[in-house]
């Protein structure tokens, strides 16, 4: 692909996923389609397809993008920064609080539609636990030998636990925008070291 | 239930609702997929897509029932566990003996992992009202056990306890999920997170002691 071609390839994508942002504003993502998106970006369908499979899958890609890429920077440099596990998930807490404290409906809504699309298969929904899991696992288990965890549960278990807890505060906020999603995710930052304390 | 069908040459005759649900079982166990047409599933169960409708609305309608039927036991449960023990400590100790006692399984077989996978999809595609009466079944017996011990017991968390129990509610969906996704085995699952919960929860009722055969000493 020449740079030319690759600019407009970028330029289709971004519109795409612009007009896919701002249609989900106005509306609820079962009152439009992909047609709508394509008009509102001015792309054909065709080359809609080329970059996403469904409407769904465009929010998907998004969340993934937020949930992988800026979780995973945050939880990386949650790790170069802190040694024990309450610092680094303090840490890591308080980034993604950060991140989220503009989020609106917009942001939930398609988090919603993202994450219908990851539920909707088996492996994708292993593959979002086992991103969070990798990381909970090894602080944990640096935790063990350290004695900041306890050594009567395994470290994989706890990680399992620990995803569990946060990711649930997504969902539950997902459905409810009254949930207070912020302070849980503070809360969490004092409960799970706490709750894994040896 | 086959006999019912063509009854009335012309007619669908009636189907009972126990028979679809019974095919459903029947296809649950031991399947690797959860997903099923109607087409398919009439065929199976040897009725008409009518005698189907009679009944429910589409497949996720009749899988959804069987889902709620467990959700069902598990809350039945609890309020039986809340009935006959006071303390949380009690409750939380005797929550997984109590419901594998009742369910009398050893473990969850293909059946119950087939419904918590159908169960959990369905959790996050489901609308905003009844995502909202999940998160409350799964966390209001938590909830009030809790408030039960503060006010009768003089426990003092450290965080509030309505985020106390989302997070005992979230525990429980990460070992179903564990469960269904997982392979973990439920029970040995529901065993750790209590014997978590009452180190923890010792914390912060230092005067009160379990015995390990259950019950206060």
């Amino acid at each position: 692909m020449s740079a030319t071609n690759a600019l407009q390839a970028n330029d289709a994508s971004s519109r795409i996923i612009n007009a896919g942002i701002d249609l989900l504003a106005e509306k609820a993502l079962d009152e439009f389609t992909e047609a709508d998106i394509c008009l509102r970006a001015d792309v054909a369908t065709k080359t809609f397809h080329r970059y996403f499979p469904s409407k769904e899958a465009l929010f998907a890609d998004l969340i993934r993008d937020s949930m992988f890429e800026l979780t995973g920077d945050i939880f990386s440099r949650a790790e170069e920064r802190y040694d024990s596990f309450a610092d680094r998930l303090k840490y890591a807490i308080e980034q993604i609080v950060d991140s989220r404290r503009d989020y609106g409906e917009v942001e939930r809504k398609y988090y919603r539609a993202g994450i219908t699309e990851i539920a909707s298969s088996d492996e994708r929904i292993l593959q979002l636990y086992g991103f969070f899991i990798e990381y909970f696992q090894r602080w944990l288990e640096q935790g063990q030998a350290s004695g900041e965890i306890t050594k009567n549960f395994d470290a994989g278990f706890m990680a399992h636990l620990a995803t569990g807890c946060l990711l649930d505060i997504n969902q539950i906020w997902m459905n409810d925008p009254e949930f207070p999603h912020l302070q849980r995710h503070e809360e969490l930052a004092v409960f799970l070291p706490d709750f894994f304390a040896a | 239930m086959e006999a019912n069908i063509g009854a009335n040459a012309g007619q669908p005759a009636a189907v009972e609702k126990e028979h679809l649900r019974q095919v459903m079982r029947d296809f649950l166990v031991g399947s690797d997929a959860t997903a099923i047409t109607l087409a398919d599933f009439c065929a199976l169960a040897g009725v008409t897509t009518e005698q189907f409708h009679e009944h429910y609305a589409d497949i996720q309608a009749l899988q959804m029932e069987l889902v709620a039927a467990l959700v069902m036991f598990d809350l039945d449960c609890k309020d039986n566990l809340g009935k006959l023990t006071s303390s949380l400590l009690q409750r939380v100790q005797n929550y997984p003996t109590n419901f594998w006692a009742t369910y009398s399984k050893e473990d969850f077989d293909s059946y119950e992992r087939n419904l918590l996978k159908i169960g959990y999809a369905a959790f996050f595609q489901q609308s905003a009202e009844s995502a909202a009466i999940v998160r409350k079944i799964s966390r209001q017996h938590w909830y009030g056990w809790l408030q039960d011990a503060i006010q009768n017991e003089g426990i003092r968390p450290v965080i509030g306890v309505e985020a106390l129990a989302d997070f005992q509610g979230s525990f429980q969906n990460s070992v179903a999920i564990a469960t269904a996704f997982m392979g973990m085995s439920n029970k040995e699952g529901a065993t750790i997170v209590s014997e978590m919960q009452l180190r923890y929860l010792r914390r912060y009722l230092p005067s009160a002691e379990v015995s390990s055969a259950g019950g206060f000493a």
